[in-house]
This record gives C-alpha cells, sequence and structure tokens, in this order.
C-alpha cells in the first residue's frame, strides 16, 4: 500500500470497515510512513474534537429532567390482571380510555365474558381520573384501600382503587405527581411504595403465583415480566420521590393488620427478595443465590412453610439459571472464537440457534443474541448477494465467451457497487482479476494482429482494427496499452499520410509528364516514367500503382502498334531521300491505321502527329523544320524563308538539304554554287542580281519624285539607263518601276501646271497643250524604243516646257 | 429490571436531547421530541426486552418519534434532506495541521449547518455513531437498516462532513 492508497483506505480505517487484508496492509504502510502516521492521528484527533463539538455545541435546556420527570409522572398506571391471571401494564397516556369486549375499545378484554362490549371508561377530568359505567350489564366495581368493594356508576378513582368489572381486576395506580410519597420510614421505601401501586399481595397469594409459574414451567421471560411489572413501577416512584415533591404528597394508606413481629419478618423477606431480585437483574445470581441461602439459614425456621417455599423457590430459579449463565457464558466464548476464525455464519447460525434460545435469561444469552443477529442479517444479506452474484456470473461469463471483457467486467463491479458485503466484494475482485488474466492473452494477439497490420504497411486496417477491439478492453488493466497502441497508430498514420501525400504528388507528377511524352510519341521515356511510378507506388500507393501498370498496359501497346506503324513506314521510305518524308508518308499510308484505340487516316494527321512520326524514325525535325513545310506547302514563302533560316543558323550544315526541300516544293532548280542567302530569302544568283538591280532601280524612282530641276532628271534617267542595260533580263521590270515613277511626278507636275493654267487663256494653252502632248509623246516613244535618251531631246523638252509654264 | 432500564434511559437525556436538536436543527422542536420520546419510552416500557440495551432502545424511540413527528407535519423524511451529493469526494486529503485548525475554528451554527447539509440518513447515522457512540450493531437496531448501508454511510457522512467543513474553511479565510 502507498501514501494514495493510504488515503483510499483512511476512512474505512477510522470507521473501523476495512477488510483485514486491507487493514494489514494500511497497518504495514503506516509503520514505515511518519507523514500517514501523522495522518491518521489527524483524523483521529479531528474525529474526537468534532465528537466533543457536537456535545459542547448543544447547550442542554435548563430543567429539561424535571420537565419530563413530571409529566411521566403524571401519567396513571394500570395493571390490568385478567380472569387467568395474567397480569397487563398499561400507561394512562391518553385521556379517554374505554374497556370492553369490543375491538374499538382501548382496553380489549375479549375473553372475559361478564364484561359487556362497552362496559366502562376512565376519564381525564381536571387532572382527575374518573371511572364512568357505560351501561354495563354486570357492572363496575371500585373498592379503595382497605374498603370493600362498591358497585359505582361514576366515580373519581384515587391511588390503590381497584376496579373490578367481570372477572377482571384494575388496578389504579394514580398520579405520581400527585402521590407522590414520602415514605414513612426510610429503611423501607420499595415496601412502602410497592404497597402504593400495586399493594404487596399476602404472601400466601404470592407463593400461589410461583407455584402456578414453576409448575407450568412458564418461560423465563413470563417470570420476568411478572416480577419486572411491580418492581417498574416502585423505581420510577421511588425515582420521583428522590426528586421531592411534598407538595403533592399524599399519606401512605397502610394496612396494620399483621403483628408487628409478623410484619417485621414480611418486610425483611420481601426486602431480601427485592434485593436478590435486582442481583439478578444485574445477573449476579451466584451472589443472590447466596444471599437468599443466608437469610434462609437465619430466618428460616421463624418463616412459615409458604414464606420458605417462597424463597426455596425463587433460590432454586436462581440456581438453574447460574447453571445456564455458566453455559451461555461458554457459549457465547466459543460462538465468538468461532466467529474470530471467520466460520461460515450460516453454520454457525444453525449452531448457536438452539443455544441461545435456551439460555435467554442471561446477559450473556442477549449477547450471543445480538450476535446472532448480526449474523442472521449478514447471511441473509450475504445469502441473497451471493444469489445475486450467481447470476451476475453466468450473465458475465456470458459476456466473456463472446469476448467483450469490459461488459464481463462491467457486470461484476455495478454488481461489487450495489453490494456492500466485503466477502464478495473480494470475489468480485478476484473475478474481475481472473477475467485480467483471460484477457491478456486475447490483448496479446490483438496486438500482434495490429502490428502484423503495421507491418504490411495497413495502418488504416490496424488502427480499424484497434479501434473494434478498444470497447472490449475498455475496463480490463489492457485499456490504457490500447490506447496507447492506437496513439502510436494515429501517429504513424499522419507521418505516413503526410508522406504517403509526397509521393501521390511526386507520383501524379510522373503520370503526367509520361502522358505528354507520350503525346510527343516518345514512348519509351513515357514508359520509363510510369515505370518509376509503378515501382514506388507499389509500396505506398496500391491504388494508383494499379493505375500505373494499367497506363503502362496501355502505352506498351501503343508503343508496337505506333512502332508497327514505324516500321511500315520505314519499309516505305526506305529508299527515298529523307527530305521527301512527309510526301512518302502521305503517299505511302494513304491507309486507315489503328493507335491507342483510335482509327486513324494518315492524311488526317496533324503535323504534331507526323512530327512524332518523324521523331521516332530519327530524323531530326523541329518546330521551325514543321513550319517551313508548311509554309513551302501554301507557299508563304517569307514564313518558309525565316524557318529555313532559323534552321541554317543553327545547322549551316543542313543548308543542301533544305535547298533540296526549297526547291521541291518551288520548282526552282538549285544553282551550282546552292542557293544565295540574301536579305533573308534564298535565291539563285540571278535572282539576287536582279532583286538587287530592282532595288536599286527603286531608289532612283523614289527620288524622281522629288526631283525640282528637268537636269537632276536627265540625271537620274541616265542612272537608270545604266542599270537597265546592266540587267536586260530585268528591263520590263525596272522601266515599269521607273515608268510608275515618271507617271507619278507627271501627275503632280500636272497637277501644278493645270492650277498655273487656270489664269491662262484657254485657247492659247490648248495649242500648247497639243504641242507638249505631242512632244511627251515622242519623248515617251523614244523611251520605249529603247533608244538612248538624247541629250538634246530631254532638255530641249524640258527647256520648252520651263519656257512655257513660265 | 425494566425499571433500572427508565432509570438509564434518563442518564441518557443529554445525548438524547443533542441528537434530537441536529435531527430538528431548533430548539423548541428538540424539546418537544425529546418529551415525546420519554413519554412514549414510559408507555411502553412493558414492549421493552430485557436483556437488550436500554439505550438503543431509547435512541430507536428517538427516531421513530422524529419520523412520526415530521409526517405529522407532512413533511416526507426522504425528501427533507438535500439529497445525495452528485459527486462525493473520495478520499481525505487535508494537511493534518489545517485540519486541526479547521475544527478548533468551527463555531456552533457551523456544526449544525454541516450536520444539516448532508442527506438526513447520513446524519442520522453520524449522530448515533459519533454522539451516541453506538456501535455498528446498535445502528442496526435503531435505524433498522443493513449493517453494511449504516458502514456505507458512516464513511460517506465522514466525507460529507470533511467538505462540508472545508467548505466552510474555504469561505472564513479565502473567501468573503
Amino acid at each position: 500500500m502507498n501514501c494514495n492508497e493510504l488515503n483510499k483506505y483512511l476512512s474505512g480505517f477510522l470507521d473501523n470497515t476495512l477488510p483485514e487484508k486491507e487493514l494489514a496492509g494500511f497497518k504495514e504502510h503506516l509503520e514505515t510512513c511518519l507523514p500517514c502516521i501523522e495522518k491518521v492521528i489527524a483524523e483521529k484527533d479531528f474525529e474526537k474534537r468534532f465528537k466533543e463539538k457536537l456535545r459542547t455545541a448543544v447547550s442542554i435546556p435548563d430543567g429539561l429532567k424535571d420537565r419530563i420527570i413530571q409529566k411521566i409522572a403524571k401519567i396513571p398506571i394500570l395493571k390490568i390482571i385478567h380472569r387467568d391471571g395474567k397480569e397487563e401494564i398499561k400507561q394512562v397516556t391518553e385521556d379517554l380510555i374505554t374497556f370492553g369486549r369490543s375491538s374499538k375499545s382501548t382496553v380489549v378484554l375479549s375473553s372475559d365474558h361478564e364484561i359487556s362490549r362497552h362496559h366502562c371508561q376512565l376519564e381525564r377530568v381536571e387532572g382527575k381520573y374518573e371511572i364512568v359505567d357505560l351501561g354495563s350489564r354486570n357492572g363496575v366495581y371500585v373498592s379503595s384501600q382497605g374498603e370493600n368493594e362498591q358497585k359505582v356508576t361514576q366515580r373519581f378513582l384515587v391511588q390503590g382503587d381497584k376496579i373490578r368489572i367481570g372477572h377482571t381486576t384494575i388496578q389504579f395506580g394514580l398520579s405520581i405527581v400527585t402521590t407522590t410519597i414520602k415514605p414513612e420510614k426510610e429503611s423501607a421505601p420499595a415496601t412502602t411504595i410497592t404497597q402504593i401501586i400495586s399493594p404487596t399481595p399476602s404472601l400466601k397469594k404470592r407463593k400461589g403465583y410461583f407455584w402456578n409459574v414453576v409448575n407450568k414451567r412458564a418461560s423465563p421471560l413470563s417470570y420476568f415480566i411478572m416480577a419486572a411489572g411491580g418492581l417498574i413501577v416502585i423505581w420510577i416512584i421511588a425515582y420521583i420521590a428522590s426528586q421531592n415533591n411534598p407538595d403533592n404528597s399524599i399519606p401512605t394508606p397502610r394496612s396494620h393488620k399483621s403483628e408487628k413481629q409478623v410484619v417485621k419478618l414480611e418486610q425483611e423477606l420481601n426486602d431480601v427478595y427485592l434485593y436478590i431480585n435486582s442481583l439478578a437483574q444485574e445477573y449476579r445470581y451466584s451472589e443472590a443465590v447466596t444471599k437468599g441461602k443466608d437469610f434462609l439459614a437465619e430466618h428460616g425456621r421463624e418463616l412459615d412453610d409458604s414464606q420458605r417455599d417462597y424463597m426455596e423457590v425463587k433460590i432454586e430459579f436462581l440456581e438453574q439459571c447460574l447453571v445456564k449463565e455458566e453455559r451461555a457464558k461458554n457459549t457465547l466464548a466459543q460462538l465468538e472464537k468461532e466467529i474470530k476464525e471467520g466460520t461460515d455464519p450460516n453454520s454457525l447460525k444453525d449452531k448457536y440457534e438452539g443455544l441461545y434460545a435456551d439460555s435467554i435469561n442471561t446477559s450473556v444469552a442477549s449477547k450471543i443474541r445480538e450476535k446472532l443477529a448480526v449474523l442472521h442479517e449478514l447471511t441473509n444479506r450475504e445469502n441473497e448477494l451471493e444469489k445475486t452474484f450467481a447470476t451476475v456470473k453466468t450473465e458475465a461469463l456470458a459476456e466473456l465467451s463472446s469476448g467483450n471483457y469490459t461488459r464481463a467486467i462491467n457486470r461484476f463491479s455495478s454488481f461489487s457497487n450495489e453490494s456492500d458485503s466485503p466477502n464478495l466484494q473480494l470475489l468480485v475482485t478476484k473475478e474481475i482479476d481472473s477475467i485480467n488474466k483471460q484477457a491478456k492473452a486475447d490483448f496479446d494477439s490483438v496486438i500482434q494482429k495490429t502490428h502484423e497490420l503495421v507491418e504490411k504497411k495497413e495502418l488504416e486496417k490496424a488502427k480499424e482494427f484497434c479501434l473494434a477491439q478498444q470497447s472490449r478492453f475498455k475496463e480490463t488493466l489492457y485499456s490504457s496499452p490500447l490506447d496507447s497502441e492506437l496513439f502510436m497508430l494515429n501517429k504513424l498514420i499522419t507521418q505516413e499520410e503526410g508522406q504517403v501525400e509526397l509521393i501521390r504528388k511526386s507520383l501524379l507528377k510522373l503520370l503526367h509528364e509520361s502522358e505528354d511524352l507520350s503525346k510527343n510519341y516518345d514512348y519509351a521515356s513515357a514508359a520509363l516514367k510510369v515505370n518509376e511510378a509503378l515501382k514506388t507506388s507499389q509500396s505506398y500507393y496500391p491504388e494508383l500503382s494499379r493505375q500505373f501498370s494499367m497506363r503502362l498496359t496501355d502505352l506498351e501497346n501503343e508503343t508496337s502498334l505506333f512502332g508497327n506503324l514505324v516500321e511500315r513506314i520505314k519499309r516505305q521510305t526506305i529508299s527515298l531521300p529523307r527530305i521527301n518524308l512527309t510526301g512518302a508518308v502521305l503517299t505511302a499510308t494513304n491507309e486507315s491505321f489503328y493507335v491507342s484505340g483510335r482509327t486513324i487516316k494518315w492524311s488526317s494527321l496533324t503535323p504534331d502527329e507526323l512530327y512524332g512520326l518523324y521523331k521516332i524514325i530519327g530524323l531530326p525535325f523541329s518546330e521551325a523544320e514543321k513550319t517551313a513545310i508548311f509554309c513551302l506547302e501554301h507557299k508563304l514563302m517569307d514564313g518558309a524563308f525565316d524557318a529555313l533560316n532559323i534552321i541554317v543558323n543553327k545547322n549551316p550544315n543542313r543548308k543542301p538539304e533544305l535547298e533540296q526541300l526549297l526547291a521541291r516544293y518551288t520548282d526552282k532548280k538549285i544553282p551550282p554554287g546552292g542557293f544565295v542567302i540574301y536579305k533573308n530569302k534564298w535565291l539563285t544568283p540571278d535572282e539576287k542580281t536582279a532583286l538587287v538591280a530592282q532595288e536599286n532601280t527603286s531608289a532612283l524612282a523614289v527620288k524622281i519624285s522629288s526631283v525640282s530641276k528637268l537636269s537632276e532628271l536627265d540625271k537620274i534617267c541616265s542612272e537608270i539607263t545604266r542599270l537597265i542595260q546592266a540587267n536586260p533580263s530585268q528591263q520590263s521590270e525596272l522601266q515599269s518601276i521607273v515608268i510608275s515613277a515618271l507617271r507619278e511626278k507627271y501627275n503632280t507636275l500636272k497637277k501644278a501646271l493645270e492650277q498655273k493654267l487656270a489664269s491662262v487663256d484657254f485657247a492659247q494653252l490648248t495649242l500648247l497643250k497639243k504641242e507638249l502632248n505631242k512632244k511627251r509623246e515622242d519623248a515617251l516613244k523614244e523611251l520605249r524604243e529603247g533608244k538612248p535618251v538624247g541629250e538634246g531631246s530631254h532638255p530641249k523638252i524640258s527647256s520648252e516646257m520651263d519656257r512655257k509654264v513660265n | 429490571m425494566p425499571n433500572n432500564t427508565f432509570n438509564e434511559t434518563l442518564n441518557y437525556l443529554n445525548d438524547v436531547y443533542r441528537s434530537a436538536y441536529y435531527l430538528t436543527h431548533n430548539n423548541n422542536e428538540a424539546e418537544e421530541l425529546v418529551q415525546e420520546v420519554y413519554l412514549k419510552a414510559y408507555a411502553t416500557w412493558d414492549q421493552f426486552e430485557p436483556g437488550t440495551n436500554s439505550k438503543v432502545w431509547i435512541f430507536k424511540i428517538l427516531y421513530n418519534t422524529h419520523i412520526n413527528r415530521l409526517k405529522r407535519k407532512g413533511q416526507d423524511p426522504s425528501v427533507l434532506s438535500p439529497g445525495k451529493p452528485d459527486a462525493l469526494p473520495v478520499t481525505i486529503s487535508n494537511p493534518p495541521t489545517e485540519l486541526k485548525k479547521i475544527v478548533e475554528e468551527l463555531v456552533e451554527g457551523e456544526i449544525d449547518k454541516a450536520m444539516k447539509n448532508m442527506p438526513a440518513e447520513y446524519t442520522d447515522t453520524l449522530i448515533l455513531a459519533w454522539l451516541g457512540n453506538f456501535s455498528d450493531a446498535e445502528i442496526v437496531g435503531i435505524l433498522d437498516c443493513p449493517i453494511g448501508t449504516v458502514m456505507s454511510r458512516l464513511s460517506m457522512a465522514r466525507l460529507l462532513l470533511r467538505n462540508n467543513l472545508n467548505e466552510y474553511w474555504e469561505e472564513k479565510h479565502h473567501g468573503h
């Protein structure tokens, strides 16, 4: 036991209710732990002090005892002596007591047929008691001390009055307070009082009664009641007497019939008898017997027979009591011993029940009885609990067989909460222990299985499994180990989830990459990616791994289909120059084929797809090449040239190859030195020359527009003429350039002229115009005929024009 | 014997009165109750079994009378008390020195309050054990309930009492 447990048991220890095992543990701990000793002492001290406080906190009202005694003292006592001699004592606490055979009567006297159903009543009137005949058939008779009885219909009673109705006598011992007695002789107060309440019967009478009792072998109890009957009253009065209330005292009526000596002896006998009785009440039987025998030895001869018998019988009875007392003492000792030894309460009960009945009259017997009563209580409770326990156990075993330890334990512990028997609680503890033991193997296997699942990386499954088991082990010792197992699992799962998430992301990335690759017909790389993804996913992400393996199969199919296709293309294109591949593809495969679940016509292949094909076949084929082909196909020469230039800039060695391509699409012949690249354009040398000439011409032509003097124009024209002469093949183009420039210039001049002419004489102008037109046409004619433009002619025209215009 | 018994019962008067006080929490009622108890005891002394404990007897009358008085007043004895507390303290944990002070500083009102402030059956049992100095078996005889119940009530009463006292202590020293 440790300090905490000690706390738990402290209350039980203080209440003295600890089972032995715990008590031993408790004491053992106390011996070694000073703080706990202090604690226990403090608790004991607390209890002591609190008890004291409980006591001192309530002050007893002054005169409480007196008030109570006065109340009690006002209660009259009736001693009802039945027809068969049975006596009954009744305190008159009510204001009205009725007597009669009727069951409604306060005092029911059903066995006495001389009594009417409602015979009489005793009524309290202003503190006095009055007997009233209720119209009985046989009447009510009252006799006061020393008087003969008189029939009455109504009469106030005084102390010692005897009422007779039918065969029943009722002695009235009225209010002690009003009749509180001062004993005449201090030496014999008891006798005096006895006379008042219950006048001593003559010894003969007494003897008769006693013989009766003895002969009938009446139970000791009835003897006791009889003996006690008088005595309690005696005591009360004696007690009250000692309280002194002289105002209410009345003279004691006394009988003076006997002779002095006889009276004295009788009194002595009475005294001794009472003394013996009081000894007997204190179970001092041997003293009582000695006292009785001493008295007999001293006064035996003076007593008459009946008196001697009276005492002898008493002594005989007391001797019997003594024997029983001894026997009971032994029995009690034996019983206590057996209880201590922990003998089964049931068997103890059976064994001692009879013995206790035999010795009822003794103090020890009462102790035995007390003990047996407790035993009885215990065994009853225990039996009941045991029955419940058996049921509980069956239920718990059923739960156990289904593997639910929690419910099994709960069943027991709820029972244990209900029961307060330490024994059964011990049993319950044992049962729970054994359940725990049974649970152990099961628990071990649960843990093992969990670990297996963990090793298989099936963490979620492991967690589910553990959770499912949790309810079964909740109340067992393995509840918290299971909890920690779950905790670890959750931790693992969180970690794993993080990892898996990362992996999943990387896997998906691989998948996308592979998709991109396969879009570009790079099946090999795509397959590599998928394979990589598949490997990682197999250990971490089985679902994805399936997806990957499916993807891989698809890829393989696609690849092999594509491979076949490519093979076919290769076969068909092998003899063709590489550059003719597209054409070869287009012509050789003008049929449908099957790729990735699609039926495709070659002719419908997009440039992308074609590019893929080229890639597979092994041609270095780029975006630029694709563009070039596209532009060439559509005669978009600027775009084509741009693309070609890009390719050549990257790899000048490919120029011949590209020249072939260009030639093929443009029907140009490749010049002996290859195409000249001039200003982005791929040209034959001739083309280049022509282009240069055109450009030069155009440059000159531009100048024409800004000419302001004819001399300048002549100069330009001569240059143009030289150019045209240098490029005869370009003549017409060059001429057209010049002509358009001249036409433009002309139009400008014409406009200016027309503006000037607006103010000029129209007829004159018409002539001039005709002339000019003729001359211009001549000049143009000369130009058209290719005759060198005469220096004279132009200036002639010019000067003439200048003049005219001016 | 019975006369002696009655004499004895008067010897217990002070304890009976104190118990009555803790049962009724009122001086007048306590006295009325005690008077009724003694009248009843006197009126029924012939039913007293010789050889049994007269103190047990008078206290049994006290408890029965008390319950009858409550019933007469129209109070159901079982609903009088604050009822079983929901959460009961499990252990006693005051440090020894504090405990001593707690008791020392208790004033009269607090004691009655502490006794009043727990379910009646616990108060009853505690009164018998601590004020009446009765054994468990004797309490069984008085309250007419199984011994296990007496034992558990006692230990619970102790805990509740300690709880109540602690509360007063807390209020006094750390409260207002």
